[in-house]
């Protein structure tokens, strides 16, 4: 299958535009970036397509009526064929973006537990909150993380409701007991994505669902839409199952270290979402090992533990990669001479174009400045080469 | 037959009872060495229905929800948990 070319996503680019309208709400926002003449955003605007071809199908409600009432813009987000549109689009991105990211899975699944369960143990902390501590802008990094990590985190575990859907035995009850645990078990103050919105709030961020989509960068969306790949197709079931394995084991020791960090760096922010994880992951990485991984491998045998370890393997890619990015992309900044800290103020609007480090700096005017994520600009917008590929920063207009 | 089994043997729950309400609180029936409790079905973790727990191999009712497991003593001495008496009445 070849590469998707940029026409096609021009295209899409401006039926998406037109269904969201002027000055759509987050919720009815359903825009993305077009490449234009710099082929070095194909990457960006492609994993931006993939991002709303995942979520076109996601209730989403604005806090109030918008000034046009509720259903006109509800109609031309969820217009049949606009999202009959983003589904013929997906397969054709996840083989180019996705797919060579998901080998095939190797090895004993009782001997990779067992591993992974000591590997997460023993690491040491993380490297994220190790720089942090030694920052001297911690608030904007952390706000940057907030904000990257919002594209999945702000409607958390709708990605894989979709595993719990059918009927496969046992498993399922255990993995719709976690489901129900990412959703609050039915109290609305305790569902994940409400306490994430609390934290994203605390730092005096706009908490709404895809309210930073401009900012998200490239790893931030590959992140984003490897999760959700999986969980497209019962054909990933026993991966999505590994992707439980490893997510769940890994992120009761990721929360643990940002709830420490939290309370000792900025013990007025709302670190529930933190503390919540740090804790029901522990029983969530029991239930998936013993009454999901273990009674399917023995069902299936050894083929289906192969599969879970492909899963989880390549979850431990995509955090692992989106972690060190957003890491390197804090230390560049950090190290970056024409540096001013600050989020954008009205994150979905005046949007100027985007550029990666690849692009043509140089040709940028000499009084155009860059914003990078919620971290802040640049005023010399030729020190954004430095930074990590798949960084993203935007003209400010 | 070791103490843990004796004791689990000793025990029953009324799973397939209907739940008992009382001032607010929902009870499931328990029996443990020949006396009747009305238990609160609401697991103090995260509030999983313990009527539908099982007793493990320590004679311990393991909440359904996350596997938290309770002692039937625990269970029995919780203030809120209810003995249950018979009184003769004649109602001729």
């Amino acid at each position: 299958m070849n590469a998707v070319s940029l026409d096609p996503l021009a295209k899409l680019a401006a039926t998406l535009q037109e269904a969201s309208g002027l000055a759509p709400t987050a919720a009815f926002d359903g825009r993305i970036d077009v490449a234009g003449d710099d082929p070095t955003l194909a990457d960006f605007v492609k994993h931006q397509a993939l991002m709303r071809c995942y979520q076109a199908r996601y209730v989403l409600l604005p806090p109030e009526a918008p000034a046009e009432g509720v259903l006109a813009p509800m109609r031309r987000h969820y217009d049949e064929a606009r999202l009959a549109s983003l589904a013929a689009l997906r397969p054709r991105l996840e083989v180019e973006l996705i797919a060579p990211g998901a080998p095939a899975g190797q090895g004993d699944i009782s001997a990779y537990v067992e591993h992974m369960l000591a590997e997460i143990r023993e690491a040491p902390e993380s490297a994220f909150t190790a720089f942090l501590a030694g920052a001297d802008h911690r608030d904007d990094h952390y706000r940057n993380f907030l904000v990257q990590s919002s594209p999945d985190l702000l409607a958390e575990a709708s990605a894989s409701a979709l595993g719990v859907l059918g009927e496969y035995g046992e498993p399922q009850s255990a993995l719709f007991r976690i489901l129900i645990d990412e959703f609050g078990y039915g109290v609305h103050g305790k569902k994940h994505a409400v306490l994430y919105r609390a934290t994203m709030r605390s730092f005096g961020l706009d908490d709404a669902y895809n309210g930073y989509w401009p900012w998200f960068d490239t790893e931030a969306l590959a992140l984003h839409n490897a999760i959700h790949w999986l969980f497209q197709n019962p054909r990933n079931f026993f991966r999505q199952v590994g992707f439980l394995l490893y997510a769940e084991t890994a992120y009761q020791r990721s929360t643990l270290a940002h709830h420490r960090y939290l309370r000792e760096f900025h013990p007025d922010a709302d670190a529930r979402y933190f503390a919540e994880h740090a804790h029901i992951d522990l029983h969530h990485t029991r239930m998936v090992i013993d009454e999901a991984v273990a009674p399917l491998v023995e069902r299936f045998g050894a083929e289906a533990g192969r599969e879970i370890i492909a899963g989880a393997e390549l979850t431990k890619a995509a955090f692992a990669r989106a972690g060190d990015h957003l890491l390197a992309v804090s230390q560049a900044f950090a190290a970056a001479g024409s540096a001013s800290y600050g989020a954008p103020a009205s994150p979905r609007e005046r949007l100027g174009r985007p550029v990666t480090p690849r692009s043509d700096l140089a040709a940028l005017a000499r009084s155009q400045i860059i914003q990078v994520g919620a971290l802040g600009v640049l005023s010399d917008p030729r020190e954004f080469a430095s930074f990590p590929p798949a960084a993203i920063a935007r003209i400010v207009p | 037959m070791s103490t843990a089994a004796a004791e689990a043997d000793a025990v029953w729950i009324g799973h397939d009872l209907p739940l008992i309400r009382r001032d607010g609180i929902e009870y499931f029936l328990l029996s443990a060495r020949g006396e009747l409790y009305l238990v609160p079905n609401r697991c103090p973790h995260r509030g999983g229905p313990l009527k539908f727990g099982r007793l493990n191999a320590a004679g311990e009712l393991v909440c359904p929800m996350h596997g938290n497991a309770f002692s039937i003593e625990s269970l029995i001495r919780n203030p809120a948990t209810l003995r249950l008496t018979a009184a003769a009445r004649d109602d001729r």
